[in-house]
């Protein structure tokens, strides 16, 4: 019967006393070739390119297999090296390796688009959020940490009416959206949004957007979020960051160092796809008054896999009893 | 700078209307410069003009998530999509497909202020639905958050800011396909769904519109504005139809003579010109290319450079297109270019002239020159 493998781990040493510890499956062929550069450490046409990612794929350990110096592990591991290899390596030095192909980079696409609403709608949004304070709670992430994300979300915001506002107008904006951003049109599964607030000392760590359907058959693919809040910014910080992604040769991504930050302005759509790491940057807003908040609606254009017409979202959907009722608006209450 | 735009696919009576829209331009000394949106599959071969600029669109008939087969999309996707594409600054000209230049139009408008044609058959402003719509329009409540907005009544033509055009399409579009979905009401509201959508889409975004008499229509009795819109059948004095827009084949006889005196027998007149002269001397006699003042040039081996004034890189013509540049001194037509180049170059005629008008084209494009028309 098969047995999981268990996690070891590892403590590497670099050249010049560096260390890093990290976790690695024992029997895996990474370990096997960390091991296989001690040994083969200081013999011609040994070296390559190694690259470990940490912390869950949020950072990665970039060096060259000449650089190892030695390796503990924990428990202690036995390796069984091809011997036949190594004396060949001593004796008579293979031909140089293919170098490795290093990671890509890829710069996150994104579009900004300002004045994404009317200026009334703009100000209806503020007013429709600020005056329902009591409906924000504090917003968690499923399977992280409580300090992943120290900002509001608005509850059950699906069923509101300016829910299907923002969502309409997305509707409208895709195909110049997706054109824009060098994609194919998809068909749209459905589309989900949230209203967060963030305040003082908010932020939301690196994270990506993207969730499968139960079926598979589904997938997040456009992040779109948009601004709104009062003006002049009564908070400082917030910005958006999105990180170049990672690509490694053998198609795993994660985000790179680098990476573009946007500025959040009032009335401002900022779109990108799911997969892009990105990080609500800190937000100082030192009155703490709520109404002062930076807010947001994020909503999802999810993608479906399969083009099936029955199941086509947009306005027909509305058109079947989903018409929304008559939205709260100042000048006509008043 | 006045940018003229209109919007129409590709093929049938689009083609003449563009090329008599086209002329008219030229021919009245229309400043700025003419665009033609033209949506559709981008793999089609586009149009080709002498002097529009074709950008091809992505078509919204039917509409994507509703399914409705109308042309009422094209023109705000259209606007949409090419101001995404150019970040201009610059006032646009709005024109509908069956409109043409009687007088030049220079005024500029500034972002926030628009000019437009009256609406003068417009829906009525006092009713119970939002913006004071006839009750019909009850469902807008559930797309509009400002109900109270007094909407601008204007038609096309209409003067409005590139940068204004760009903030409110998507909204434009939007609700001219709400309002066709929506809306229960006549086949004519329908059809206006456009217009009223533009209107309340202005509303929405601050843009407050003057209105102007811009339009005259061929059965006015007399008409001084800028433009005139041939929509509707030309009739003679006793009342027979004599010149139809729907099934006029381009560019067969017409005799104004016949029409009633006034601005219809006028445009006959007009579209009676440039027929004549389309017939005698084919299309490119009409128009001939004038060099823009301070333009420098230098020949360099067998390529030509040239300095355009407000240019920041110089402009490098290949030898052929260098032999074209030469011969563009004012005086000749384009067809007397091609002439030129015929007797000299053992090449076809219908070659060289493609490759003139394309040339030209170009040379307008970076401001070398400017064409003017030959209606003298």
């Amino acid at each position: 019967m098969a047995q999981a493998a268990r996690d070891v781990l590892v403590k590497l040493m670099l050249e010049g006393g560096h260390t890093q510890e990290f976790l690695m499956a024992e029997g895996s062929a990474e370990l096997y070739d960390l091991f296989t550069c001690v040994v083969n450490r200081g013999s011609a046409g040994a070296d390559r390119f190694f690259q470990i990612p940490l912390d869950g794929g949020r950072r990665a350990l970039s060096f060259r297999a000449s650089q190892v110096v030695a390796i503990t592990t924990t428990p202690p591991v036995v390796i069984q090296l091809d011997e036949p290899a190594l004396e060949e390596a001593v004796a008579e030095p293979p031909p140089p390796p293919e170098p490795p192909a290093p990671a890509r980079i890829e710069a996150p696409r994104h579009l900004i688009i300002d004045d994404f609403m009317s200026p009334g709608e703009h100000q209806d949004m503020l007013a429709y959020a600020i005056q329902r304070e009591e409906r924000f709670e504090v917003g968690t992430v499923a399977g992280e940490e409580s300090a992943h994300r120290q900002n509001r979300v608005f509850m059950k915001f699906e069923a509101e009416p300016h829910s299907i506002l923002i969502q309409n107008r997305l509707l409208v904006w895709l195909p110049f959206m997706l054109r824009r951003l060098g994609r194919d049109p998809f068909p749209v599964a459905r589309m989900e949004s949230q209203l967060t607030a963030t305040n003082n000392a908010g932020y939301y760590r690196q994270h990506e957007d993207v969730g499968r359907g139960g079926a598979q058959e589904t997938s997040r693919a456009l992040s779109c979020i948009y601004y709104f809040f009062a003006e002049p910014k009564p908070f400082l910080g917030g910005s958006l960051k999105l990180f170049d992604t990672l690509v490694h040769p053998n198609g795993q991504r994660g985000p790179a160092e680098s990476s573009v930050e946007l500025e959040p302005r009032a009335n401002r759509l900022i779109v990108f796809e799911s997969d892009t790491f990105h990080e609500l940057m800190p937000v100082r807003c030192p009155g703490g008054r709520f109404a002062d908040s930076r807010f947001a609606i994020t909503t999802w254009i999810w993608r479906s896999e399969n083009d099936d017409p029955d199941q086509r979202f947009g306005w027909g959907h509305f058109r079947c009893n989903r018409t929304p009722p008559g939205l709260s608006s100042g000048e006509d209450e008043a | 700078m006045i940018i003229t735009v209109h919007c129409t696919g590709a093929g049938g009576a689009a083609e003449w209307q563009a090329e008599l829209l086209e002329w008219s331009f030229l021919r009245f000394g229309q400043p700025g410069e003419l665009v033609r949106l033209v949506p559709g599959v981008p793999q089609k071969d586009s149009p080709v003009h002498h002097l529009t600029r074709v950008h091809r669109t992505d078509s919204w008939n039917p509409h994507p998530w509703t399914d409705d087969v109308s042309d009422a999309y094209e023109l705000p996707a259209g606007a949409l999509q090419w101001l995404l594409e150019e970040n201009l600054d610059a006032t646009i000209l709005l024109l509908e497909s069956d409109m043409a230049f009687q007088a030049p139009i220079d005024e500029e408008v500034t972002p926030g202020t628009a000019i437009g044609a009256p609406w003068t058959d417009g829906p009525t402003v006092d009713g119970p639905a939002p913006f004071g719509l006839p009750e019909a329009f009850e469902p807008l409540v559930a797309y509009c958050v400002h109900r109270s907005l007094k909407l601008p009544l204007v038609r096309f033509p209409v003067l409005i800011h590139a940068r204004d055009l760009a903030r409110m399409a998507a909204r434009w579009l939007e609700l001219t396909g709400m309002i066709r979905s929506e809306v229960e009401v006549s086949k004519r509201a329908h059809l206006s769904a456009q217009r009223l959508a533009y209107a309340i889409a202005a509303a929405e975004y601050g843009v407050t519109h003057e209105t102007r008499d811009l339009l005259g229509r061929t059965d006015d009795k007399d008409s001084s504005s800028p433009l005139i819109s041939y929509r509707i059948p030309i009739v003679s004095a006793d009342g027979k139809s004599i010149w139809d827009p729907a099934v006029y084949a381009a560019w067969g006889q017409i005799w104004p003579e016949l029409a009633e005196p006034g601005p219809g027998r006028q445009f006959l007149a007009f579209l009676q010109e440039y027929v004549t002269l389309r017939e005698a001397t084919g299309h490119l006699a009409s128009f001939r290319p004038v060099r823009s003042p301070g333009v420098r040039e230098a020949r360099v081996g067998d390529r030509m450079l040239l300095e355009v004034p407000g240019q920041e890189d110089e402009v490098t013509l290949n030898a052929s297109a260098g032999e074209i540049w030469a011969l563009c001194n004012g005086d000749r037509s384009l067809a007397e270019i091609v002439d030129d180049l015929e007797r000299r170059f053992d090449v076809p005629r219908s070659t060289l002239g493609s490759d003139v008008e394309y040339t030209v084209k170009d040379l307008k494009h970076v401001g070398a020159l400017d064409i003017e028309a030959v209606h003298e």
